[in-house]
């Protein structure tokens, strides 16, 4: 069972440098949980506030694009705007140095990915279980004209107690699409190979 | 691309954790894309008896080539998935929970006609009270005559008998008050 590219222990070399001091903006950072072509996402903090979020940095080289800076905000507003309990909330877009960053809803708990992968089975109920909430969740974001484009076990979460949720709304998009520049293009190729590519639809495809 | 590009990655999904494996699996990525256009996937339930053949139609209509033919929103999707476990556990809880209309109107009809008896019962029984023990005060009025034969005064002995009819004046109910007559 491929998975996406993860350097659980890797930084990325494009933000290594600024993030010594292991702080993204205001938020201190815990661990890096994965790099994709957009830039890293961290599990991270607030200092004061004590709350876990995610915090998705965007390459400055990537956000130096004016058609993919365009496309982000114009993303953005429509993922803002989503309010469902299986879509996590979008709280911040904020800006590190020259460098955009996200703060979203830290979601505890493993990807579908990781679930399958460790050998986990699940019977017809179970699978209705899961899946029934990101029917609802894909329908609600449908019916407010934001299209997912990346729905794979890696970003469903199926969490312990609270509800399963769809992870990177609308951002799918950017992050796998031919991208503006060079950077964004390569990292997407590899990309959608090894974990994308399976559950590409066949209009996807044809592009 | 739009939303039904969604609903067939969400089959895939359901394909692969009906059957442990996505529908299509060649490592070499010209071949997996030929495949992902061209060819049907595997029937899940030859891959994994288990699956109920309900489950494999809603797999495969998500899966299929052509957007049109597939679900056209994901609601569709979960409505059918809701429907799986749905008959047998819901009209269960139906029938012990909350029983058909006919079954209800009867229950209420049997415990609602001693409640009815009982209130004929009270009615009747203040309507006979108030008839017999609290006859209600009335008197009659016959035309005052005014013995005078003086004409100048005639009005009032009329006046009287109008007040006493009427007797919503309050000079008439004070006057009947001091001939012992309350109200």
């Amino acid at each position: 069972m491929a998975s996406e590219p993860r350097s659980q222990n890797g930084s990325h070399p494009k933000t290594d440098s600024r993030k010594n001091g292991l702080h993204v903006g205001g938020y201190r950072v815990l661990r890096e949980i994965e790099t994709d072509s957009l830039g890293v996402i961290y599990e991270a903090e607030h200092p004061r506030m004590h709350q876990k979020v995610a915090v998705r940095t965007i390459e400055a080289t990537v956000a130096r694009d004016v058609s993919f800076s365009r496309r982000f905000l114009l993303e953005l507003r429509s993922y803002v705007a989503l309010e469902h309990p299986s879509i996590p909330r979008l709280y911040e877009l904020a800006y590190d140095g020259d460098s955009p960053y996200l703060v979203t809803e830290m979601i505890p708990g493993k990807t579908l990915d990781e679930v399958l992968g460790s050998g986990v089975r699940y019977d017809a109920l179970g699978i209705i279980g899961l899946l029934r909430p990101i029917a609802d969740a894909l329908d609600y974001a449908h019916s407010r004209a934001t299209v997912h484009r990346d729905v794979k076990p890696g970003n469903i979460v199926a969490t312990v107690t609270g509800p399963v949720k769809v992870l990177d709304f609308g951002l799918a998009k950017l992050i796998g699409s031919q991208g503006g520049n060079a950077l964004t293009k390569s990292l997407t190729e590899t990309h959608a190979v090894a974990g994308t590519l399976p559950y590409m639809s066949p209009e996807q495809l044809r592009g | 691309m739009d939303a039904r590009t969604d609903i067939y990655a969400l089959g895939v999904v359901l394909y692969e954790m009906s059957t442990g494996r996505r529908p299509f699996t060649a490592e070499i990525s010209p071949q997996l894309i030929d495949d992902i256009l061209n060819s049907p996937p595997p029937l899940p339930h030859e891959l994994n008896s288990k699956i109920p053949l309900k489950l494999e139609e809603i797999i495969l209509k998500c899966l299929e080539k052509d957007p049109e033919d597939r679900y056209q929103t994901a609601k569709e999707i979960a409505v059918d998935l809701r429907r799986m476990t749905a008959p047998s556990s819901v009209s269960h809880r139906l029938v012990t929970s909350r029983p058909k209309r006919s079954v209800r109107l009867a229950r209420f009809l049997w415990a609602a006609t001693p409640i009815l008896a009982l209130a004929i019962l009270v009615l009747g029984w203040v309507l006979l009270r108030t008839a017999y023990f609290n006859p209600s005060r009335s008197i009659a009025v016959l035309p005052f005559e005014d013995d005078s034969k003086d004409v100048s005064i005639q009005y009032i002995s009329e006046g009287i008998t109008e007040g006493v009819i009427n007797n919503g004046d309050p000079r008439f109910s004070a006057l009947l008050k001091r001939m012992g007559l309350p109200d």
